[in-house]
């Protein structure tokens, strides 16, 4: 019972957020409405927006699984829920999320449909799910490591990384003499096709599902050993 | 039916907070947990309640293990200092999540308590001043008809009307229900009239635990001038003494029967305050 009620917890807590949301959608296609009225060009503006849903989508997500880490943990663990309820809960509000992000894609082909506006939503594609997820795991464990870290360790960690960046991207460059964007289009086409540009979903789908049983699991391991800070 | 605190101690890192502490807290009392400041009244609660884990020993709430365990945790509501409720939830919405997750939970106790402490229900924790949050935490505390309900320092930040009302709710919560209350506080004075057993923390043990009616008799005062005080006192066990004007007062450990003659001098029972303070210092004239 305290499990379930915990998930129903989450799930009233990212309506409200999905509720801000939607009406920054409708917000948006009624200013395009009223502002390209005049040239026609409120239909271009639509089809920026709805094209660009889906990253807001996964912007989102990734605030949901951030904000939703140290608030339920204290909140959860003065109602007498354990820590493995806890973790477990999130994990199940994940599955029932992935109903909200169908809501959101069916409400924006909705939008776009009224609005004659089809081409951000021509082809909605599922993966978006699966990309919410991820984002939301990797938000959730992000909030969990820097909340368990002492500050100085959240300096250091956080300067390591920044310093690593640099340098690999230094490396390349000077080893390389080549333009580092080169890097990133490396990366993408291992990750998502061929240099022909072509997305491969099964290998997207593969990584997303990855980096969400590993931000998941790491989560755990920080969970169970969490601790209400003052 | 009792929470069994078996040999638990907790460390961080070299420091000791608890050590081998063995107690049963039994059903339909009101204990009262004191120690100084760090002897490990907060910790022990803690450990109860889930909040942190124990480093050996076990705790058992009616049988079950108290870590990470939801059926042992149901029984057990703690309230403390740390702000456990989200800045922006408001009281009410608590009260509806604290009824959820404590199915035996009276949402119209804690309004009919909120209106005797003058509570908005309708107020954002983060809006609440220190007093009104500790009176909010321990309305959700006794609303939640935990049968072991755990107050750390319930008392901080209430002014003396709101001090008063708490001890009288609790007191009568007590008389209507078949519930535990571990109060932790360091201001005896106040709650020696609420407790009925009495358990003194110093430095991470126990080192008493007993009913409040026989700590209260195990020592007396006497007052009066201080020539006859200091007579009387000459071949007793003296925890300390202390002269207002003319008046000496000494506080004396030992049974009243057989004190002889008294003369002019007064004797009061010993207060729970003074045979704390000689507890935890171990200290006499």
């Amino acid at each position: 019972m305290k499990l379930l009620n915990a998930v129903k917890f989450r799930y009233i807590k990212l309506l409200k957020l999905a509720a801000i949301f939607f009406v920054l959608i409708l917000v948006m296609s009624v200013a395009a409405l009223i502002s390209g009225h005049k040239d026609n060009s409120s239909f271009e503006m639509l089809d920026a927006i709805y094209t660009y849903v889906y990253y807001l989508l996964g912007a989102l997500a990734f605030i949901f699984g951030v904000i939703s880490y140290k608030p339920e943990l204290k909140l959860f663990l003065q109602n007498g829920i354990s820590r493995q309820s806890i973790h477990l809960s999130f994990i199940l509000s994940l599955a029932v999320n992935a109903v909200t992000v169908l809501a959101a894609m069916g409400l924006a082909a909705v939008f776009s449909l009224a609005t004659g506006s089809l081409n951000g939503i021509e082809n909605p594609k599922p993966i978006i799910i699966l990309v919410c997820i991820a984002a939301m795991s990797i938000g959730y464990c992000l909030a969990a490591i820097l909340y368990s870290l002492k500050p100085i360790t959240k300096i250091i960690i956080v300067g390591a990384l920044v310093f690593a960046v640099l340098m690999f991207v230094l490396i390349w460059i000077v080893k390389m003499q080549g333009d580092p964007s080169v890097l990133l289009y490396a990366l993408y086409c291992f990750l998502f096709g061929s240099v022909t540009g072509f997305v491969y979903m099964g290998h997207l789908a593969i990584a997303l599902i990855c980096v969400t049983v590993i931000n998941l699991s790491l989560s755990h391991i920080i969970i169970n050993r969490a601790e209400i800070k003052k | 039916m009792s929470i069994e605190i078996k040999n638990v101690s907790k460390k961080y890192g070299k420091n000791e907070a608890l050590k081998d502490v063995f107690l049963e807290l039994c059903e339909n009392r009101i204990y009262g947990l004191l120690g100084r400041n760090g002897a490990g009244k907060s910790t022990l609660l803690k450990i109860i309640a889930n909040r942190i884990p124990l480093t050996s020993g076990e705790v058992l709430v009616n049988g079950f293990d108290c870590y990470e365990n939801n059926r042992a945790q149901s029984f057990v509501f703690l309230m403390n200092d740390e702000n456990t409720y989200p800045e922006t939830m408001t009281v009410k919405e608590a009260m509806y999540w604290t009824k959820k997750f404590y199915p035996e939970a009276d949402i119209q106790k804690g309004e009919r308590l909120a209106k005797q402490f003058s509570l908005d229900l309708k107020k954002r924790f983060r809006s609440l001043s220190t007093g009104y949050r500790t009176a909010a935490k321990y309305i959700l505390a006794i609303m939640s008809n935990a049968e072991y309900t755990l107050l750390d320092e319930p008392v901080l930040g209430l002014d003396a009307g709101h001090r008063e009302l708490l001890y009288k709710t609790l007191i009568e919560e007590y008389a209507d229900s078949q519930r535990t209350f571990v109060i932790a506080t360091h201001i005896i004075e106040e709650v020696s009239n609420v407790i009925e057993q009495v358990i003194v923390i110093e430095k991470g043990r126990v080192i008493e635990n007993d009913s409040a009616e026989n700590l209260m008799l195990s020592g007396y005062s006497v007052s009066g001038s201080e020539k006859e005080v200091d007579l009387f006192i000459k071949d007793k066990n003296v925890i300390s003494t202390e002269k207002i004007g003319s008046v000496k007062v000494a506080y004396i450990l030992g049974k009243q029967g057989n004190i002889g003659n008294i003369g002019d001098l007064e004797i009061a029972p010993l207060s729970l305050q003074k045979l704390f303070v000689r507890l935890t210092e171990g200290k006499g004239e």
